[in-house]
């Protein structure tokens, strides 16, 4: 009797059970994975509201997570496109500016090798010995033949104004070129009265600045400074000092001259002894005969020395001073370069992150979901 | 072999636990679908969530203030019918329930994880059966009147040391945002300016509540790494998370007021005395 009355019970809390249980396996599946609930039922696509230049525009998520997609690899493509404009701008003014300067050898060269040069060089050494005067001549007037002196700063400072405007130019051309394609891919959904209130607003202003290099990481502004004297005096720094192992090494090479020179005057001394020697037979003009041959024969026979010195050691003199360009220019390349590609580094973070910080909303909608 | 007492109360149980199962379901829409809901929408939701939550609150009460009444007044006194819980104690009891709903779903829809719904589902058949040990409990013990409001309000304390230790320990093996180099200004703001909803008010109420979480999130990552015992550690977590202990109670509520409603002509004490 009692399992009569007490059978249908069992069997309505059994199926209740199965059904308790397949509720609880269903409802926990689909809260841990969501997926299931989207094959069941789709969530709507949420819109945004995108503002740029004052105008709004109403676009689905697609459309925005198409344009984050496209603003993300504008990041990274305008900043290896201005890495590569660099190099190559940086390569094309270094080697005009180093044409020049190789073509000034041989004028130094003439110079090293000619009577003037010779006999101040000798001046300055013996005033040098005697402390009337300081510093490295021949350096120095080697800066002066070859590097123009100041003018040197001038043409660098020159070339980063170039390269910062050929940079400014990019970046307009990259926020252009981004404009163009969100207005492509917005067309025709300008946003109307009546649209129903987007989840998120894109506001594009700050992005679009960043892409132009007026945004936060203030590319352009760096730029410019940099150009304006404290990239220029950085990047001179290191080049002064190679100037000055250059100067030094110039200065090794004229001691050795100088020690050469003094070689000379015996030769000179005697050929102006020889000479002299033959004035005795005028007498009274003797002495003004000595020394007007003996002069004569002094420059004579330098000028004789001179050119054999020329004749031996130009084209070693030569080679010496286009090997220490080259490597100057390939050490001055690498700082512009290097100097730039910081800049440019910076240029695509603050991209990135702007890029990052305009879309977030994409993500913490889908994330929310 | 069970008793027919036994099978009813077994069948009971089941009952309350499907009754209850569309409430974390609820939920799980809201966290879905949430973050869309207009203006209007957003608060409809708030109380309509509200109104459910007051019927279970103003149950209880009812239940408290009759208990009071009938050892504190004589059996003829005209207070009782004044004083036994009418549209006075319902519209407390909503006002009440208002700021719990806006919690419970700002919970819900601000969630990223399937923790809290998870602890929602699985809590279903753990309410319920609290409420039906305490009933039997109370059996040799409570009026009988009073008895299955008196259980309910037993199981739901019981329930939700339960639930809070749950998440809070649950809570403290999440990985959280780096708030390490962040002032906390900084850190606020930041996960303020995260939240994202279709509605004005609830996502100014999402951004309050992120606020609130980077407020504790950077406490414990700025001033807890110097409390070297783990003791300590933990109990300063849990302290930290113990805003949480709102959401947990608004669930609760809102499972009781469910249950309420089911058995609302079994569980009301009547409009007498006895």
């Amino acid at each position: 009797m009692t399992t009569q009355t007490t059978h249908p019970g069992f069997s309505g809390n059994a199926a209740r059970l199965l059904l308790l249980l397949a509720m609880l396996g269903l409802l926990t599946a689909l809260i841990i994975d969501q997926r299931l609930w989207e094959q069941v039922l789709p969530a709507p696509d949420p819109s945004f509201e995108i503002v740029v230049n004052g105008h709004d525009f109403r676009v689905d998520g697609e459309v925005a997570r198409t344009l984050a997609q496209q603003s993300e690899r504008r990041a990274r493509v305008g900043s290896a496109h201005a890495d590569a404009l660099v190099r190559d701008l940086v390569a094309t003014e270094l080697d005009v500016l180093f044409d020049e300067l190789m073509a000034r050898i041989p004028d130094y060269a003439e110079w090293h090798f000619s009577l003037k040069g010779e006999y101040s060089r000798l001046s300055m050494l013996l005033l040098q010995q005697v402390g009337v005067v300081s510093g490295d001549y021949l350096a120095d007037r080697a800066a002066d033949l070859i590097f123009g002196g100041d003018d040197l700063r001038g043409r660098l400072a020159a070339i980063e104004d170039r390269v910062a405007t050929r940079l400014g130019v990019h970046a307009r051309e990259q926020r252009a070129a981004w404009l163009a394609e969100l207005l492509q891919l917005v067309e025709g959904r300008a946003l109307v009265a009546n649209d129903r209130e987007p989840v998120a607003v894109l506001a594009m202003d700050s992005l679009a600045a960043e892409f132009g290099g007026q945004g936060s990481s203030e590319f352009l502004a760096r730029l410019s400074a940099s150009s304006a004297g404290a990239g220029a005096a950085g990047i001179a720094a290191p080049l002064l000092a190679r100037l000055a192992l250059s100067s030094a090494a110039a200065t090794v090479s004229g001691q050795a001259l100088a020690a050469r020179s003094a070689g000379h005057g015996v030769s000179r001394a005697g050929a102006a002894g020889a000479s002299a020697l033959g004035c005795a037979a005028a007498g009274p003009a003797a002495l003004a005969c000595a020394l007007l041959v003996g002069g004569t024969a002094w420059v004579a026979t330098d000028w004789a020395l001179l050119s054999v010195d020329e004749w031996r050691h130009r084209d070693a003199l030569i080679a010496d001073w286009e090997q220490r360009l080259g490597s100057l220019r390939v050490e001055l390349e690498e700082v512009l370069i290097e100097h730039y590609a910081q800049k440019i580094d910076a240029w695509r973070s603050g991209m990135e992150i702007e890029v990052e910080r305009t879309f977030s909303p994409l993500h913490s909608i889908r994330k929310s979901r | 072999m069970a008793s027919g007492q036994d099978v009813a109360w077994i069948r009971a149980a089941l009952n309350d636990m499907l009754w209850l199962l569309p409430v974390p379901f609820l939920l799980f829409l809201a966290s879905r679908y949430g973050s869309t809901l207009s203006d209007r929408a957003f608060l409809a939701t708030v109380l309509g969530t509200a109104v459910l939550m007051t019927a279970g609150s103003w149950l209880r009460a009812i239940v408290r203030r009759r208990i009071f009444l009938s050892g504190a007044l004589r059996g003829e006194s005209p207070w009782y019918r004044w004083l036994r819980g009418g549209a006075g104690l319902a519209l407390v009891s909503l006002l009440a329930a208002v700021p719990l709903a806006a919690i419970l779903l700002v919970a819900v829809i601000r969630s990223t994880g399937s923790l809290l719904l998870i602890g929602f589902v699985v809590n279903v058949p753990a309410l319920v059966l609290l409420r039906l040990f305490w009933e039997r409990r109370l059996a040799a013990h409570a009026v009988p009147r009073f008895r299955p409001v008196l259980a309910l309000r037993l199981a739901l304390a019981a329930n939700f040391l339960l639930l809070f230790v749950g998440l809070a320990l649950a809570a403290t093996f999440q990985s959280y945002p780096d708030f390490g180099a962040l002032t906390l200004t900084e850190a606020m703001l930041s996960e303020a300016g995260r939240q994202q909803a279709a509605s004005a008010l609830l996502l100014g109420l999402m951004q309050l509540a992120a606020a609130k979480d980077a407020l504790t999130w950077w406490l414990g990552q700025q001033m807890l790494p110097g409390v070297m015992q783990p003791g300590l550690q933990f109990a300063a977590w849990t302290v930290l998370l113990a805003t949480n202990a709102l959401v947990v109670w608004s669930y609760l509520m809102l499972c009781s007021a469910v249950m309420t409603l089911v058995h609302w002509r079994t569980w009301h004490p009547g409009k007498g005395r006895s």
